[in-house]
């Protein structure tokens, strides 16, 4: 494999250093042959290349796990090692992208006849009640399933909420005293607030998408456009809320609390309070698809995530447990409080949005946009 | 021979320019896509992206055509070194001189705003604009710098010697030579803003201008079967408009009627800019720090930052920049993922388009137009509808057929050449048609064989526009992350993905690279 990196770059290398030479005629001639030449090099290299790579993912004889999910990469770090260690002999390949990004790569290899993924963890509860559905999630009840709250699962155990990420109020402190800071979502519509707040879009992001879900069914869609006169950024996903709060570009933002808990080192100028009239739950959901065959080994690291060793992790990165009598994320309120504010997830909210998505975006790109 | 190699490159273009998209469309049932036209927000982002995609084509020529007149026919000192100064915004991805811009222009925190008290608010349509042309401005500036490189200006001199003035030479000469040149790049960079999505996210999102790409990637971030094929939809709708426009310029303005490279060498003279030539030169660099300099400034900043948004000097170090080189041992092997894929790339693009672009320019056989056509479709599809197209179409082997490149640097090679191929095509286009085909006809009469007519006569003459046309693919693969980002998988990092990881981990962390906040999603 050494070899291939280098055989192009000295293709590369004589092809401009004829090129940068000025050519007399009878560098044309050898000049073509360089072109000929590399282009054979190349061919056999991509070639080769090519091979290389198929016969890599071909070649492993030994059970392999793929993990689709949204998980940041430096929980990914902590968790693969604590799996391997777990199931020795068994490779785990994790792929890991944004919730929409996962969500679409499944859609195009089911589309294209067959799911790569075994086991999916990401936070869109909707797009998984959809494939629900669709009869393309594998039942399970895993290790501690029934200590996950009833409203936070599918309850065939088709999918179940690993994790709790929740939306908050944040603020710049440099910009906005603590004692001034926001303290309910309603009150955001304010006009003391106009031209400081943003958030992710529903568009592009589905915990945004979940959060406006939840205002709009608690306070209307008059809400949004009170918000809209306050000039309210809706726009890409958390990241970018935190771009604008760091950068006091808008001081206040309707964010993660993950993302706030993640900067209190680097950048403690940046606070969230969980608002008065509730906190948003996002469900950061496991599900295994359904596949051929014995499902043994995706039901056995399944229920490693909800052990106590899978939780910890979950807490490590910010999130709330799902499964009670673990440690809640360090700096964060306790989870029994959040509960007690926040709206809920009841049947008929899940089964309303579900059908009413695109009439949620729709209305939300007219108010807003 | 020369015929089964036409056949060949269409084989090619079929089997990956066209089969995968293809298959994408059949997906989508009338209804849906009836049900997409009916959609009032579509509307308006059909007439928004048209007119920014416009506005910006409009001033990419106003910008770099007379940019390159002064940089080929005046005596203007140190042209050399202008001209590849003003080659480099085409090295840096568009949407990292948007944070940029979002930085400086900001209207609550924006630097400029801040310290000079001006009233900047780059959220806006003028801002929109400006931030797509100071980027794209480059496709017409390299389109007609090599058209006048080539151009015979025996032509130009004939008018100045019967007195004309410089401006009627440049008016009544050049510009009706230079028109093919022109509409090209126009063409390109008209494209190029219509499939954009990064700018379009990030200034037209904030500033409430709702573009088509905008439009497909909320369809496609439903996640639903049906979302993906509304998105196809649009897609398509977006494909139609730009294949039309194409053709359109295709066959009229960017026609090549007279041909620029005969037999005979020629020498341009120069025009002497006498007392002009400090004022212009201000001018360009004024111009220079404008359009690259200062965004590249605000970037630094935001770069050295330890905290962002609060700019002291004791906060600027190079923490940020130690953190991206030395923490991860991924670093390397994106690299070098990266290179080998932005050089294949366009080594196989300049090869195919040394070839295509022949058949195309130089011979009558049927489909020539067509074949240009269609290599420029996926170029002007958003990057993430045709990531899908290919994991449909390759995910199983080729449709099913044998060995699947799924999850390879193969696959995502793939895609780069498909989506960049019109860039360097275009290009190689523009070169052969310069040529006036007594050059061939004399190789020709001279006994040379097909081979020998490239090798002699083509190549030589083609060597600018090859080097262009690879560094036009290489300068944007190095950086793509919408296609990388659903094509990757383990150990197939790029810089792209790499850079996207480091702001999803690490949000603090500068270099501007929060950039791509667009695409993160939790």
């Amino acid at each position: 494999m050494e070899l291939i990196p280098d055989l192009l770059k000295k293709n590369v290398q004589s092809l401009t250093m004829c090129q940068a030479s000025p050519c007399k005629n009878d560098c044309k001639e050898t000049y073509f042959l360089v072109l000929l030449r590399s282009m054979k090099k190349t061919i056999l290299a991509s070639v080769f290349v090519l091979l290389q790579l198929i016969s890599c993912t071909k070649k492993s004889a030994e059970p392999t796990v793929w993990i689709y999910t949204s998980l940041y990469k430096d929980t990914v770090s902590d968790i693969q090692p604590q799996l391997e260690k777990e199931f020795p002999g068994v490779k785990f390949n994790f792929y890991q992208a944004g919730s929409e990004d996962v969500a679409a790569k499944v859609q195009a290899e089911d589309l294209a006849g067959k799911i790569q993924a075994d086991i999916l963890i990401f936070s869109d509860r909707f797009w998984f009640e959809g494939m629900t559905e669709q009869d393309k999630l594998l039942s399970y009840k895993p290790t501690n399933f029934d200590k996950v709250g009833t409203t936070f699962k599918q309850p065939n155990g088709a999918y179940t909420t690993v994790s709790f990420p929740i939306t908050v109020l944040a603020y710049n402190s440099e910009s906005i005293p603590e004692k001034d800071a926001p303290k309910t979502f309603k009150e955001l519509t304010d006009s003391k607030w106009k031209g400081k707040i943003s958030t992710g879009s529903p568009l592009a992001s589905g915990t945004a998408f979940t959060s406006v879900a939840f205002l709009a069914k608690s306070y209307g869609w008059n809400y949004f456009k009170d918000l809209r006169k306050n000039d309210l950024i809706a726009e890409g996903g958390n990241s970018g809320v935190v771009r604008r709060l760091q950068s006091k570009e808008r001081p206040i933002g309707i964010v993660l609390m993950e993302n706030i808990l993640r900067l209190s080192t680097s950048d403690p100028r940046i606070k969230y309070k969980v608002p008065e009239d509730g906190a948003i739950i996002q469900s950061n959901i496991l599900a295994i698809v359904k596949k051929d065959g014995e499902h043994t080994l995706q039901k056995k690291i399944t229920d490693w995530f909800f052990s106590a060793k899978g939780q910890a992790a979950m807490a490590k990165s910010f999130m709330y447990p799902s499964v009670p009598g673990n440690a809640d994320p360090a700096g964060a309120p306790q989870f029994a409080l959040i509960l007690k504010t926040a709206p809920v997830w009841s049947d008929t909210f899940l089964k309303e949005t579900m059908q009413s998505r695109d009439k949620i975006k729709d209305e939300f790109t007219k108010i807003i946009f | 021979m020369r015929k089964s190699l036409y056949l060949i490159g269409w084989l090619i273009i079929l089997a990956f320019f066209i089969a995968p998209l293809a298959y994408l469309t059949t997906l989508p049932s009338t209804s849906q896509i009836m049900d997409v036209l009916k959609n009032d927000n579509l509307l308006k982002s059909i007439t928004n992206t048209f007119i920014v995609s416009l506005a910006v084509g409009v001033l990419c020529v106003l910008i770099g055509v007379p940019l390159a007149w002064l940089l080929t026919r005046t005596n203007l000192p140190g042209k050399n070194r202008f001209r590849s100064w003003f080659c480099l915004p085409y090295a840096i991805p568009p949407y990292v001189g948007a944070i940029g811009w979002i930085i400086l222009a900001n209207p609550n925190s924006g630097v400029l705003n801040t310290l000079l008290g001006l009233k900047l608010n780059i959220y806006s349509f003028t801002g929109l604009v400006w931030v797509e042309t100071s980027f794209l401005f480059t496709f017409v500036l390299l389109t007609t710098l090599t058209a006048l490189d080539r151009m015979d200006s025996s032509l130009e001199e004939a008018a100045r010697l019967s007195g004309a003035r410089a401006w009627h030479v440049f008016r009544d000469i050049s510009l009706p030579l230079l028109r093919p040149a022109i509409f090209n790049g126009f063409a390109l960079s008209f494209l190029a803003t219509a499939a954009s999505f990064g700018v379009p996210a990030m200034i037209g999102g904030p500033a409430r201008l709702y573009l088509m790409t905008t439009q497909i990637y909320t369809y496609q971030r439903m996640g639903t079967t049906q979302g993906i094929q509304m998105a196809v939809g649009v897609s398509v709708l977006l494909m139609i408009t730009t294949l039309v426009l194409l053709l359109v310029v295709q066959n009229t303005l960017g026609q090549q009627t007279s041909h620029l490279v005969s037999g005979k060498s020629t020498r341009p003279s120069l025009l002497p800019l006498k007392g002009a030539t400090v004022p212009v030169c201000i001018g360009l660099i004024l111009f220079l720090f404008l359009i690259f300099i200062l965004p590249l400034l605000g970037l630094l900043l935001s770069a050295l930052s330890a905290v962002q948004g609060s700019w002291s000097w004791h906060n600027l170090g190079f923490g940020n920049f130690a953190r991206v080189l030395l923490d991860t041992e991924e670093t390397m092997r994106a690299i070098m993922n990266s290179l080998i894929l932005g050089l294949s790339a366009s080594v196989a693009c300049a090869l195919f388009s040394f070839f295509m672009s022949y058949f195309i320019t130089k011979t009558t056989w049927r489909g020539r137009t067509l074949a240009s056509v269609m290599t420029s479709i996926p170029f002007s599809t958003p990057g993430s509808v045709l990531a899908l197209a290919l994991i449909l179409a390759f995910s199983q082997g080729y449709f099913g057929i044998g060995p699947s490149l799924y999850n390879t640097l193969g696959l995502i090679l793939i895609a780069y050449i498909i989506k960049y191929m019109s860039l360097s095509l275009k290009t190689l286009h523009d070169g052969y048609s310069q040529i006036h085909p007594s050059l061939e006809e004399a190789a020709r009469i001279s006994g040379a064989g097909f081979w020998a007519t490239l090798r002699t006569i083509y190549l030589p003459l083609l060597k600018s526009s090859l080097v262009a046309s690879a560094f036009f693919v290489f300068m944007p693969v190095m950086s793509e992350l919408t296609m990388t980002i659903l094509l990757t998988g383990p150990g197939l990092e790029t810089i792209g993905t790499l850079i996207f990881w480091f702001v999803k981990n690490i949000c603090g962390l500068g270099l501007g690279l929060q950039a791509f906040q667009v695409y993160d999603i939790t």
